[in-house]
């Protein structure tokens, strides 16, 4: 996401965190079908994600004082805020075969599943990167990643589910978040 | 530069696998380390950027109304309290003037403000407004980047045209004789819309921006009505 788009994000919650709720709607608006498809996607319940992003976003209304642009982009601050509202959702009801379905149930990523939730055009932009960099990893780096974002997995339950020794999930997440990162770099 | 073991670190705090000691003093490291605090940004966006892969879907429609009343917005409060008074129209109308007023007084000085700050020092902002009745709740904002000569416009409650015509958006330069197009706008079935610009020519002052309704495809100069306008 480019310089400009990135500043407009900021001012938008620069005048969030003075208590505009115009501006808090205008952030809800374009940032709301992403977040709440992530939200479906980590839960698998349209009531639940309801709640996941109902209380994301009365985080963001309350603390968006605390948003540092040097820390994060205003994206991947909303992203982790909704994420981690999901994981601790996704923990309280955690089961054994929660977490097996979890794995072996999870669904094909890159679909819109309403085409009037048609991204941002940068967000789209984006996510396009997004694909063709997940396409460059190997199969196992991209399962590893994706269950460790979207599925809230600690890393232990990622290793116990795939079978596979702890070093080595780590080692694949970290090569993936890495390249991530490159792509990414000064981005989003 | 940042060394392996250090960036592994990195990595941990980011996919919140450190223990609250050792995140506590990573944070302390990265807040007095530029480096470090730039290369852990990359990796958090480049790890929420996953969130994308996720598909897009629309919320449902009240859930909204349902976030607005549990955060005891102040602006939602005073909404839900007038709209059960037989006088609500006419106290509404004369509050929303208010509001308009402080608003667009609160947004100049905004402005006024950002524009002294050196990060945003070469950015424009301008709200637009409705200048015929027919689009009175259609609004936009303009973010424009005099040195890349490039901007953002964001509307809303602006309704679709009629078919064969689109909205297009303008800039109005003092030192040029006509208006300078920035492309034609589409807006969504919610009636909004974000759209990143370049004017056809580059543009010296931004004095104003203005949205007009032309034929299908655009026009070289304004023709048809001009419904908003702000600088």
């Amino acid at each position: 996401m480019d310089e400009v788009e990135e500043q407009y994000n900021v001012e938008l919650i620069r005048r969030v965190a003075q208590g505009d709720a115009a501006a808090f709607a205008t952030l809800y608006d374009r940032f709301s079908p992403i977040l709440y498809g992530m939200a479906l996607r980590m839960m698998n319940d349209a009531g639940e994600a309801e709640d996941v992003l109902q209380d994301g976003f009365i985080y963001i209304w309350r603390r968006a004082s605390a948003f540092d642009p040097s820390r994060s982009s205003l994206f991947a601050w909303l992203a982790m805020i909704v994420r981690n509202k999901a994981i601790d959702k996704l923990r309280v009801r955690q089961r054994g075969e929660r977490l097996h379905e979890r794995v072996s149930n999870f669904p094909e990523l890159f679909s819109d599943r309403d085409e009037r939730s048609a991204l941002e055009p940068l967000l789209r932009e984006s996510r396009a990167r997004l694909q063709s960099a997940l396409s460059e990893v190997s199969a196992e780096q991209r399962q590893v990643l994706e269950l460790s974002f979207l599925s809230g997995l600690t890393h232990e339950q990622i290793a116990a589910q795939l079978g596979a020794p702890l070093g080595t999930i780590k080692a694949r997440i970290r090569r993936g978040l890495l390249r991530l990162r490159q792509v990414f770099q000064g981005d989003i | 530069m940042i060394d392996e073991a250090k960036q592994a670190v990195a990595i941990d705090y980011v996919l919140g696998e450190l223990s609250s000691t050792e995140a506590a003093a990573f944070e302390r490291e990265l807040a007095t380390n530029q480096e470090l605090r730039k290369f852990t940004k990359e990796l958090r966006d480049g790890f929420a950027s996953l969130a994308l892969a996720a598909g897009a879907v629309r919320p449902p429609p009240d859930l909204f109304s349902r976030i607005l009343a549990k955060t005891n917005s102040p602006k939602r409060s005073k909404i839900i309290l007038v709209s059960f008074l037989p006088w609500a129209i006419a106290a509404c109308l004369a509050i929303g003037l208010l509001i308009l007023r402080a608003e667009n007084s609160r947004i100049k000085t905004e402005v006024a403000d950002l524009s002294r700050r050196d990060v945003l020092a070469h950015l424009q902002i301008a709200s637009l407004q409705a200048q015929v009745n027919a689009y009175s709740k259609a609004s936009a904002i303009v973010v424009w980047n005099a040195q890349r000569q490039t901007g953002l416009v964001r509307f809303q409650e602006l309704p679709a045209t009629e078919p064969g015509h689109d909205y297009q958006l303008w800039i109005i330069d003092p030192s040029e004789k006509a208006p300078i197009s920035a492309g034609i706008v589409s807006v969504d079935s919610g009636n909004a819309a974000t759209v990143e610009f370049r004017p056809a020519h580059p543009v010296t002052a931004a004095a104003k921006f203005a949205v007009s309704i032309e034929k299908a495809g655009g026009s070289t100069a304004p023709q048809g009505q001009i419904i908003l306008v702000g600088q």
